[in-house]
């Protein structure tokens, strides 16, 4: 199947887990994975399944081990309609650069690797930050 | 299918203005390369350039940053930088001399003296001068400021010969602590009663359009000078903003400034629009949020078009008077919070409220401080329900610093 023909969503999730709506929490990335199932005969029965365990994703493997130099991290908040929500922690939370970092670093890497990605949508309350790596200074 | 335009943008680390430049560009869909001194984690595309090495930064930017069709300097810092690498593409730009006076408030002066434009009456003192007698030529009250700082770090006002020597000791202070050379002068100037008002346009081959006038109606006569209130459009008369307007141009023409925003700063006093200050860069801060130009364009999109050499429509301003106040720094400490921001949301009018020092910073008032805690936006009606919004929200807000 070509990946052009998976919906944004189906991709988005698999390249980067997905909020939880109820809990709130991060799920794992979606991985579509073989699964068997034995019959009282002792044959086998091939069928896919969804798993979300130990999988890991775009961006704890290429962009939250390069962002933790900055002491910052990114995780996704939702995907919808192509979009990706993501929310910046740490010293990107305030930081006055995390719009670069976001434009000019992640968002490049997550379109080489999600060519169905519609955009990146910042949620992150930056008002909130404690620690930013670089701080807004004078007017 | 035509490519987009590109444009170099040069963001320095610290700056309030890099994500609504960048936003601007998305929404405009230009190609942007970026070039800034705050080193990203992530991704190769952000060119290093720092603001001190000029000639080694236009080198890299030059020989990484290939075909551009404009560049433009996200915020003070990187103006020189933008303005020398510019002229080395042949784009249009400002002279780069031009730049360095508009930054360096003697050699501001000192054009506009010799161009005739109309400003206060001053004295430069060399280090080492007497401040005292500079101030008794000028004359009482008189403003005595550092000539490289902005946002009104550095200036005080001093009614009498004392308070003048103090305030250029407690300036050196504030210069010291900026690591600004010790040879810098001082500058002493009259100070002028009266409105005080903003005017940002950009210049295209030396023409000022005005993109807003705003008035500052909370402006303190002293001893320290916070910008607090900016309401736009001004209630001052036609035939005064019409004035002011004028004498911003020429401010701008004496300085030899031709190309992209401008940022004036005016008194009105008894003998008309008089200049206190000019940057060759759009207002600062987060205040550019307070404005929406037609079309639903921002300020950051009118500057980035004007670079592009598209036409900037004339007599542009916000559909409804709107305003922001710059929350200023009460007193010297630690930060710990900023309460009451949800009352102060709901106040009808209130469009916004950000706080932008992270809680747990120390944090110092003027004249030593060179920072916000913050900025709440209201819009409404007129003018006056604009100012009334703000500085209602602005009352419900408790600032704790220990």
């Amino acid at each position: 199947m070509d990946q052009q023909d998976v919906s944004p969503e189906t991709l988005t999730a698999q390249g980067l887990g997905e909020a939880d709506p109820v809990s709130g929490g991060l799920a794992p990335v979606i991985n579509l994975s073989t699964n068997y199932e034995q019959h009282p005969d002792g044959s086998y029965r091939e069928g896919r399944v969804y798993t979300r365990a130990d999988n890991p994703t775009i961006l704890d493997t290429e962009i939250n081990p390069a962002i933790a130099a900055h002491r910052g991290r990114v995780t996704v908040a939702g995907v919808a309609g192509g979009w990706i929500r993501v929310r910046l922690e740490g010293g990107c939370q305030g930081c006055s650069l995390a719009e670069v970092t976001l434009r000019q670093g992640i968002e490049p890497v997550l379109r080489a690797r999600l060519p169905a990605m519609t955009g990146l949508v910042d949620v992150t309350e930056h008002e909130a930050g404690t620690e930013p790596f670089f701080s807004p200074a004078k007017r | 299918v035509t490519a987009p335009p590109r444009v170099l943008l040069l963001v320095p680390a610290s700056t309030y203005r890099a994500a609504d430049f960048i936003l601007a560009a998305e929404r405009m869909r230009l190609d942007l390369v970026v070039a800034s001194d705050g080193a990203l984690p992530l991704g190769r595309a952000v060119i290093p350039a720092r603001s001190a090495e000029i000639d080694a930064s236009a080198r890299r930017i030059l020989a990484l940053a290939g075909s551009v069709d404009a560049v433009v300097a996200a915020d003070t810092p990187m103006l020189v930088l933008a303005a020398t690498v510019a002229a080395k593409l042949g784009l249009p730009h400002n002279p780069v001399d031009a730049v360095r006076a508009a930054l360096d408030k003697s050699a501001q002066r000192q054009c506009w003296a010799a161009a005739g434009v109309a400003q206060p009456s001053f004295r430069l003192v060399p280090a080492g001068d007497s401040v005292r007698q500079a101030a008794a030529a000028v004359g009482f009250p008189c403003v005595v400021k550092a000539v490289s700082l902005s946002a009104s770090q550095g200036v005080l006002r001093a009614d009498d010969p004392a308070a003048a020597a103090q305030a250029g000791r407690r300036i050196r202070q504030v210069l010291d602590a900026a690591e600004r050379p010790a040879a810098e002068p001082l500058l002493v100037e009259e100070y002028l009663p009266g409105p005080e008002l903003s005017i940002d346009g950009v210049l295209t081959a030396g023409d000022l359009t005005v993109t807003a006038v705003f008035d500052k109606p909370g402006m303190p006569d002293g001893p320290t000078f916070e910008e607090t209130l900016l309401v736009t459009p001004s209630r001052l008369d036609a035939g005064t903003l019409a004035a002011a307007v004028r004498v911003a141009a020429d401010a701008a023409r004496a300085l030899g400034l031709s190309t992209g925003p401008v940022h004036a700063e005016l008194r009105i006093s008894d003998r008309g629009p008089a200049m206190l200050e000019l940057a060759p860069r759009s207002i600062g801060g987060l205040c550019s949020r307070a404005l929406r130009c037609p079309g639903g364009a921002s300020l950051e999109e009118i500057v980035l078009a004007n670079a592009l050499g598209r036409p900037v429509p004339a007599a542009v301003g916000p559909a409804r008077p709107t305003g922001v106040f710059m929350l200023p720094v009460p007193r010297a400490g630690v930060l710990r919070a900023v309460e009451g921001r949800d009352r102060a949301r709901a106040v009808p009018g209130v469009t916004g409220l950000t706080i932008t020092i992270p809680p747990g910073q120390r944090v110092r008032p003027l004249p030593d401080g060179d920072r916000y805690l913050g900025f709440v936006f209201a819009e409404a009606d007129t003018p006056a329900g604009v100012e009334h919004a703000l500085t209602a929200a602005v009352a419900r807000l408790r600032v704790v610093i220990q």
